[in-house]
């Protein structure tokens, strides 16, 4: 390619994207730093007065329960992550390995859920955990999450190109059927439950709709929740707010930067096959 | 509307970062664009509400300082739409960009030494063989951000709840108004039919344009 010339350019340009996309991230930092004189000061001021301010974090865990919230949100996700990863690479396996009937008709059913907006079946689905008895509790917020129909979908592409033949060979020697999930397919699939586990807790952690729905009481709340607690009031004080924001968003961002090569599989792949 | 923008500064992000030829830099700046996919969209808006803000707003100051007039923005009846697509547009770049990145990485350099051999400009291998090459993934894209607009209530229920005066309200946003807050759970459940077969016909869409952009 004849793009030579055009190469600086195109960094800077790059660069320039870049830094537009990150500096909502960069003011929150510094907004969350700052009392509010700092931040109703003109003209402008970017920076804080001191650096080590925390008292908006400290205020944000007085008002609210947010290590509470922290703790649900925890919770929540990593048991949506790991019931998601268990029941999705037992189906995938099942899917991919098995042939019974209604096999067909089971595997496109299953993907089909994929087209139905969970914002189309939440009515039923609050009545249903409603006449459990499970509203504002633990399960109740679970339920939904505890099954993935992507991760099933994930799981079933990835067992199907691990060789036939090794299964064979295993049942040859005498391995059960949980031996062989065990030991001879989960570890062929080790980077495509890596992209499960972290993207589920990733979906399940920034949720607000259905915690929305089905949480009352303010111990049983998750950070997204405890966040949009902080504008309630008539007057926002975003000095609170921001401080709030980054107390939610640093774990996420910890197993983002992490886990990003497998976040990045998960997207490519469920992108580029559809 | 926030569609053809994200897919656009998307296709723009991906083809520059192709550019790069540093592959640790590549990599490194397209991490910074993808970052905000793994913030939830309720802290997105909130901080973009905070930049937004027509007093002590980082948007309205820097407007000031050039000598533009200063807007209302999440206040303003014209405003408050283009300016949460806007916060869309933010928070899903990154991801748009990751594939279109994927699919420019998946095309063969020979092409482009074919085209320069034929002797094609930059442009030319652009609109010729770039754009035709991705196409697929730009359809796909552009049907996944219409069904992720038309699903939008995070962010509206974050900041503006629906207002000024229902500017900004959104199907989601009435349905959980409907059910949740005065419990008319029937219409909310004709709402939900209604938000089913709507994105039904458009999964449907794509399945159709699909079988016939599959063929390059």
């Amino acid at each position: 390619m004849s793009t030579g010339r055009l190469a600086p350019l195109t960094a800077v340009l790059v660069a320039a994207g870049a830094l537009c996309v990150v500096f909502p991230f960069f003011w929150m930092a510094v907004t969350s730093l700052k009392t509010v004189p700092e931040i109703q000061r003109l003209p402008l001021q970017v920076f804080p007065d001191r650096w080590s301010n925390l008292d908006n974090y400290r205020e944000v865990f007085q008002r609210q329960p947010f290590g509470r919230f922290l703790l649900n949100s925890a919770l929540v996700a990593s048991v949506s992550a790991l019931s998601s990863a268990i029941v999705s690479s037992l189906a995938g396996y099942g899917f991919a390995k098995f042939r019974f009937r209604g096999h067909g008709v089971l595997f496109f059913a299953i993907v089909g859920i994929l087209m139905v907006p969970f914002q189309s079946v939440v009515v039923p689905l609050y009545l249903w955990i409603n006449r459990l008895g499970l509203l504002d509790t633990y399960p109740g917020i679970l339920a939904p999450d505890l099954v993935s129909v992507f991760g099933v979908f994930l799981m079933r592409q990835s067992i199907e190109v691990v060789p036939t033949d090794y299964v064979d060979a295993a049942r040859i020697d005498g391995a059960g059927e949980l031996g062989i999930f065990w030991r001879v397919i989960l570890p062929a699939v080790k980077p495509a439950i890596a992209t499960l586990v972290i993207v589920k807790f990733m979906w399940t952690w920034n949720e607000l709709f259905w915690p929305l729905v089905v949480v009352n009481s303010p111990t049983m709340k998750v950070v997204t929740l405890g966040l949009v607690s902080f504008t309630n009031m008539y007057f926002i004080e975003y000095n609170l707010v921001t401080a709030a924001a980054v107390v939610s968003v640093l774990p996420i961002l910890a197993v983002f930067l992490a886990g990003q090569k497998w976040i990045v599989r998960g997207v490519v792949m469920s992108g580029l096959k559809g | 509307m926030s569609v053809p923008l994200t897919v656009v500064a998307a296709l723009a992000a991906a083809l520059g970062l192709h550019r790069l030829r540093n592959l640790r830099a590549r990599s490194a700046w397209a991490a910074m664009y993808f970052v905000p996919f793994s913030v939830s969209l309720v802290a997105a808006a909130l901080v973009w509400q905070w930049i937004y803000d027509p007093v002590y707003g980082v948007l309205n100051h820097l407007l000031g300082t050039l000598g533009l007039p200063q807007l209302k923005w999440l206040q303003s009846l014209d405003l408050v739409r283009p300016s949460l697509a806007l916060v869309n547009v933010w928070a899903r770049l990154g991801f748009d960009t990751v594939i279109f990145l994927a699919a420019l990485q998946a095309i063969p350099a020979e092409y482009y030494e074919a085209a320069a051999i034929d002797g094609a400009g930059a442009w030319q291998a652009l609109y010729r063989l770039t754009l035709p090459l991705l196409n697929p993934q730009i359809v796909m894209v552009a049907i996944l951000e219409l069904i992720f607009n038309f699903k939008i209530f995070d962010t509206v229920y974050a900041t503006t709840q629906g207002g000024p005066a229902g500017a900004s309200q959104t199907v989601i946003m009435l349905l959980y108004d409907t059910a949740f807050k005065y419990f008319r759970l029937g219409d909310a459940s004709v709402m939900a039919v209604f938000v089913f077969v709507s994105l039904l016909l458009v999964t449907l869409l794509q399945w159709r344009l699909f079988r016939r952009q599959v063929e390059y």
